[in-house]
């Protein structure tokens, strides 16, 4: 009922602080202008310099790291570097009963799992045509996604992981290296008080290195791919 | 009110849709990538330099401790030396980046050591961001060579926090329950280790039955079940000066004792006439107030982080099952709605979930919960019989215990990342049972 | 409710003669339907003598082979001779007592009836199959309800005090459903003129 006061408040003062009102994705545009650009990245051999000045200088730590102790000690022995194997010694039933249990409870869980995500991906984007060159195979997005997924390292255990979304804004020459990187939401990140936002971030960054360069797109539309807005963000499991 | 609202918003967007546009008018290929994969980051770890002969050894544990936390948290893998291109010779100079990159490393983790006396010397190291070509971190550190381990865990916990943006665990020690002899006449003793399951040590001499240790998250202090007495009460053990205390010495079973997140009161269960309630103790004016009233179990009682919420175990609806109150005892809700019977919650440091255990159809569960809304129930892992979750400072790493089942069954604890992925056995000496993490070292 | 009862009794029997050889492997599981067909019939695991003295303890068989003498009068075993039982035993996650717990511990309070001054010492005890703390309050709410029936029977509430130690104290060691049956009880311990 009170129309007058919100629309004169929209069309005035609010517009200012908009920026700092994050209410869509589309939004975070605005940011872009107070950014503070991450790194240009022209990758030359580096040499053995002496870092910059700009350097971050060893911190001394006030004191020294103190022995700590405990009360009453006793050593326990050594624990065993690796878990004792089944022994088959002599055949005895209490050994006998305790493999069936063993067995029976055998946890498939219990060794660490490892999968090789980042190769099997490596081998589709090789699969789909894309990786040799062959020209107008794939769609830029759907090249710049297969290509990004064993490179971007996501931490799921982070807080709020789903939510920690990085914006970037990439300039590619016409070999697809890498001319300009710039996070465009960085001051939100910075801004943040999950510090877990500004470690995706940095994953993100050495992920599009790592995956550079990105010369399976057509020359031909290079205007289409010259620019892109990135944004990563996890998303459901599948 | 709501309308009024939404209005601005609509108008809002409106506008600032239209200002991002033009100024965003160069990006216009926008591309949304959700997936991507959960491998460890691959991170280089020489051995750090040395420049005396007598420090040569510490400088190669140091590296290799450290690289041995930090797969161990499983978010990280430190890259064979073998594979190294460069070889530093002066930390104070910048890494050939195009090296590392060659191997794939995205951090590289240079140190040295430099001797001052024959019981003193300091511990240099710089963390590289690879592709970022520049220096994440340099610290100095310094000590006497017989506690190496320890400036190793802190270099550990120095790179973790910079890479992963959470606070490390490694410069801490886990208390538990060491156990020996057979199921039906099991000796079992207070011990404690560092978080690498190095210097185990016991920490008390009796042979009295003792249970359920947890850490002070304050203090050097530990909080555990003894039965001393003949019957379950609860103590107090300072462990760098050894004084031990009998908290109450109430006339009832006392059991499940915890601290509050300030370390300045105890939550526990008393059991009268069979029923057992949740009471919180000041510690200071040792004042003892019952928060619950219900003829139930009620028991396995944990605060959150900030002190206002706990969380406990109760099966006044029929089954055990999760609830949560406030820290004076009201507004009790119940936030498990699954299948099953879940005991000994454990809110996380972090505040963010609710580990459990969870038994089920004859198997025993870790799992994890929404603290807010009692949603997104994860399992963890799952054997015969698991259970008693206990957070890493950080909140992002659960210890349990897991007990084989038969006649020689036994105890072990075993560790699981809050995703469930990187299930570990923590290395003990002997069977071992109910971990409980300590706040990082001071 | 009295075939449950009966199943029950052929469990404890069961469980019984597998305890008494300890250091034997687990069985394969026996699930609880076969036991009860093969066992139950052939005899309750205990019966409740009609007075209270003299106790005659019935031989399993029919060989009137020479009954133990009954033990000092007053002491523990004496105790645990008179009663038939020192423990009485609960069903998975219960602490009801069943009608032949109720025998027991009328026998048991009759006991501490006649010996005044002695006190008793209740111990509860859960099975494995739940986690510890958990374990602790419903072994203290077994040994309560051991206590509030021994009191209902006329010994005074000071008289005995109830411990409970979860599952830390098996008496039987495997697994299996005979097993648990039998680590869920409430241990009576009898302390005379200062010892046990």
């Amino acid at each position: 009922m009170k129309f007058g006061l919100p629309i004169s408040f929209a069309l005035h003062g609010l517009v200012l602080f908009g920026g700092l009102l994050v209410l869509g994705k589309g939004v975070s545009n605005l940011q872009s202008e107070e950014v503070i650009p991450l790194k240009i990245v022209t990758v030359s051999e580096q040499t053995n310099i002496k870092p910059s000045q700009k350097e971050i200088p060893i911190k001394e730590l006030p004191q020294d790291v103190p022995q700590v102790s405990v009360a009453k000690q006793e050593l326990l022995p050594k624990a065993p570097k690796k878990i004792p194997t089944e022994q088959t010694k002599g055949f005895n039933l209490d050994d006998f009963s305790k493999m069936v249990e063993d067995a029976r409870d055998k946890d498939p869980e219990a060794s660490v799992q490892k999968v090789l995500v980042g190769e099997a991906q490596a081998a589709k984007v090789t699969q789909n045509g894309v990786g040799d060159k062959t020209d107008l195979t794939i769609s830029p997005g759907d090249y710049i996604r297969a290509k990004m997924e064993p490179c971007w390292l996501i931490d799921k255990g982070a807080k709020d992981f789903q939510n920690l979304r990085i914006e970037v804004k990439l300039e590619l020459n016409e070999k697809g290296e890498i001319q300009v990187l710039n996070i465009t939401n960085s001051a939100q990140i910075i801004a943040s008080p999950n510090n877990g936002w500004r470690a995706a971030r940095e994953n993100v960054v050495s992920a599009l290195h790592e995956c550079a360069p990105y010369d399976g797109l057509s020359a031909l539309n290079y205007d289409e791919w010259k620019i892109m807005k990135l944004n990563f963000q996890p998303g459901d499991e599948e | 009110m709501t309308k009024t609202n939404s209005f601005i918003k609509i108008v809002l967007s409106i506008f600032l849709v239209l200002w991002g546009l033009s100024a965003n008018a160069f990006a216009q290929l926008e591309i949304d990538i959700t997936k991507g994969n959960s491998e460890p980051t691959p991170i280089a770890i020489p051995d750090f330099l040395s420049s005396h002969p007598e420090t040569t050894q510490i400088a190669k544990d140091i590296a290799r401790v450290i690289g041995e936390d930090l797969e161990r948290s499983g978010l990280f893998e430190a890259l064979d030396p073998a594979s190294f291109i460069e070889t530093q010779t002066d930390i104070n100079y910048q890494p050939r980046f195009a090296d590392w990159r060659l191997i794939k490393a995205r951090a590289l983790v240079s140190g040295r050591i430099v001797r001052e006396s024959s019981n003193r010397l300091k511990v240099e190291f710089r963390l590289w961001d690879i592709y970022g070509g520049k220096q994440l971190d340099g610290i100095r550190l310094a000590t006497t060579p017989d506690n190496w381990r320890r400036v190793a865990h802190k270099v550990s916990d120095a790179i973790y926090k910079r890479l992963t943006g959470e606070s490390g665990y490694f410069d801490s020690r886990i208390v538990y329950i060491s156990e020996s002899g057979p199921k039906t006449d099991r000796r079992k003793r207070l011990a404690i280790m560092d978080q690498d399951g190095d210097n185990a040590q016991y920490l008390l001499a009796g042979a009295d039955l003792v249970l359920t240790p947890r850490f002070s998250p304050t203090a050097q202090q530990i909080t555990y079940l003894s039965w001393e007495t003949g019957r379950s009460q609860v103590y107090l053990l300072d462990i760098e000066t050894g004084r031990r205390e009998l908290l109450g010495n109430f006339p009832d079973i006392t059991i499940a004792p915890r601290f509050s997140p300030d370390g300045k009161s105890l939550i526990f269960s008393m059991v009268k006439r069979g029923n057992s309630d949740v009471y919180v103790m000041d510690l200071r004016s040792r004042s003892t107030r019952r928060l619950t009233t219900n003829s139930a179990i009620d028991v396995s009682p944990s605060f959150s982080p900030d002190g206002k919420k706990i969380v406990f175990n109760s099966d006044r609806g029929g089954s055990p099952q999760l609830y949560t109150m406030n820290a004076d005892g009201s507004n009790v809700k119940r936030i498990s709605f699954g299948d099953g019977r879940y005991t000994t919650p454990n809110w996380s440091p972090r505040g963010d979930l609710i580990a459990f255990t969870k038994s089920y159809q004859g198997r025993f569960h870790i799992g994890v919960l929404n603290a807010q809304t009692g949603k997104a129930e994860r399992l963890l892992t799952g054997s015969y019989l698991d259970e008693g979750p206990t957070w890493s400072p950080n909140g992002r790493v659960i210890l349990f215990s897991r007990e084989t089942r038969g006649r020689n069954g036994s105890s072990q604890i075993w560790s699981v990342d809050l995703t469930g992925s990187n299930l570990r056995k923590v290395d003990t000496p002997g069977a071992a049972s109910d971990p409980a993490w300590s706040p990082v070292l001071p | 409710m009295n075939k449950k009862t009966l199943k029950y009794t052929g469990m404890v029997v069961i469980a019984l003669a597998f305890s008494a050889c300890a250091t034997q492997p687990d069985p394969a599981p026996i699930t609880q339907k076969q036991q009860v067909e093969k066992v139950a019939p052939l005899a309750p695991a205990y019966t409740p003598p009609k007075q209270i003295k003299p106790v005659v303890r019935q031989a399993e068989d029919n060989l009137a082979e020479a009954v133990p003498e009954a033990p000092k009068a007053g002491t523990k075993e004496h105790f645990k001779y008179m009663a038939g039982e020192d423990r009485v035993y609960f069903g998975y996650d219960r602490y009801d007592l069943t009608p032949q717990t109720r025998d027991v511990l009328r026998r048991q309070a009759q006991w501490l009836k006649e010996y005044s001054s002695s006190i008793l010492v209740v111990g509860g005890n859960a099975d494995e199959r739940g986690t510890r703390e958990y374990n602790l309050a419903l072994g203290a709410r077994r040994a309560d309800a051991v206590k509030a029936f021994i009191v209902a029977q006329g010994i005074a509430p000071g008289r005995i005090t109830t411990v409970s130690y979860g599952k830390e104290r098996p008496i039987d060691g495997g697994s299996n459903e005979a097993a648990w049956a039998l680590n869920r009880n409430a241990h009576s311990a009898v302390l005379v003129g200062g010892t046990s």
